[in-house]
């Protein structure tokens, strides 16, 4: 009976022992020791059986932006996968910073894992971006008007914004949406355009001011053609990520990596 | 009454050894303070090592190469001018003419030199703003 009772004496000891202290990691996240961090977690050895030693080192990875190692040890290591939670703050994260790697981990997930992620608000967001024909029903309402926002953005055609900026300078802006600068652009075209009609009125179009004048309003008024088309494209990408931020933020609010 | 004379000249040559001490310590900080200069911003020189063959050869190539050089090192340090963006309109220009060509790179720096106005951030989403309210401007159009 004795020897019993010092054996669960012995094994409650060593089970305590071989735990990670989570506040203590709480603490060195808070106070950014990402050094102490790194070595508090690699002081436990990869045969010490503890079963969130995984978890905190992923924690870490996902923290310090290291996206490959995280996939890396989440391919080495499926049964990670079976933790629903660990996958929800693990994607709302790679989200925020990259879409290709939350594809990859999606993919892990269904290769590897339980298949969590087919359901989930990131794989539909994800799919609803890529899909004009796909119903946005799902989203929560908090959502749906980034995702309005970024339908508008996406219905955009370059060749309108380029016929409008031709038209008339600056327009173009309005049309894809960057209102502010609108006048910016309509002033700068237009003072430049007066000039080197003033120019080639005054001395002739052989001037070498003329020349001058008539190169840098050309130079302005073809950028703010070509510009537009450009800067259509971009919107759509910034829109697109904007509102997978929203997603990935919705996802992992409350959500702290420690 | 002389003793209390005695004390009130004390007292004020306490408060006034006090004064003078951090006053002497408020000029020996200020005096000796760590200055911190605005590091120089080292700029690269215009280059098309990534560019076809068509673009080295190119005149205009060493024309434009030329014209930034002069502009970066010598007209723009004098400015002194804020812009609304990270990257300033002629880096922003180089670049893009490094990566697009001269024709479609000096045309997105024509087109950052019209947009850049005082409400331009406004037009912008939160992720696209820097810790410093400047809007962040990559020349690549990268989608992950």
């Amino acid at each position: 009976m004795k020897i019993k009772l010092l054996m669960v004496f012995l094994m409650i000891c060593f089970s305590s022992y071989s735990q990670i202290n989570s506040s203590f990691i709480k603490h060195l996240v808070l106070y950014d020791l990402n050094t102490e961090h790194n070595s508090y977690l690699n002081s436990f050895s990869d045969s010490t059986n503890i079963d969130s030693l995984d978890y905190f080192k992923l924690k870490f990875y996902l923290l310090h932006n290291k996206y490959d190692t995280f996939l890396d040890n989440v391919s080495v290591n499926p049964d990670v996968l079976n933790d629903s939670s660990l996958l929800d703050y693990s994607t709302g994260h790679l989200l925020k910073w990259s879409i290709s790697k939350t594809k990859s981990l999606i993919k892990i997930d269904s290769l590897f894992g339980m298949n969590y992620l087919s359901n989930s608000l990131i794989k539909k967001s994800l799919l609803l971006v890529g899909d004009k024909t796909l119903s946005a029903d799902f989203l929560p309402s908090s959502l749906r008007t980034h995702f309005d926002e970024f339908e508008k953005t996406r219905n955009k055609k370059a060749w309108v914004g380029g016929a409008l900026a031709t038209l008339l300078p600056g327009a173009g802006k309005l049309y894809i949406g960057r209102g502010k600068s609108f006048l910016g652009s309509f002033m700068v075209n237009i003072f430049y355009g007066a000039t080197a009609y003033e120019s080639i009125h005054q001395f002739g179009i052989r001037n070498t001011y003329s020349i001058l004048t008539t190169g840098v309003f050309s130079a302005f008024y073809l950028s703010n053609i070509y510009g537009t088309i450009f800067d259509l494209k971009r919107i759509k990408i910034e829109k697109k990520k904007h509102f997978l931020y929203e997603v990935a933020d919705y996802q992992s609010s409350g959500v702290y990596l420690y | 009454m002389n003793r209390f004379k005695l004390i009130l000249f004390c007292f004020v040559f306490l408060v006034e050894l006090k004064a003078q001490s951090f006053l002497t310590d408020s000029i020996l900080s200020n005096s000796f303070e760590e200055y911190h200069f605005d590091k120089y911003k080292v700029r690269s020189v215009l280059n098309f090592k990534e560019r076809s063959i068509w673009n080295k050869m190119n005149p205009f190539s060493y024309v434009s190469v030329g014209l930034m050089f002069v502009y970066q090192r010598f007209i723009s340090q004098q400015l002194g001018s804020e812009c609304a963006f990270e990257t300033t309109c002629s880096e922003h220009a180089k670049r893009a003419m490094e990566h697009y060509g001269i024709l479609k790179g000096s045309l997105i720096g024509f087109y950052q030199l019209q947009s850049c106005t005082a409400k331009t951030g406004y037009d912008y989403p939160n992720q696209s703003i820097n810790n410093e309210g400047e809007i962040i401007n990559p020349v690549e159009l990268n989608e992950d």
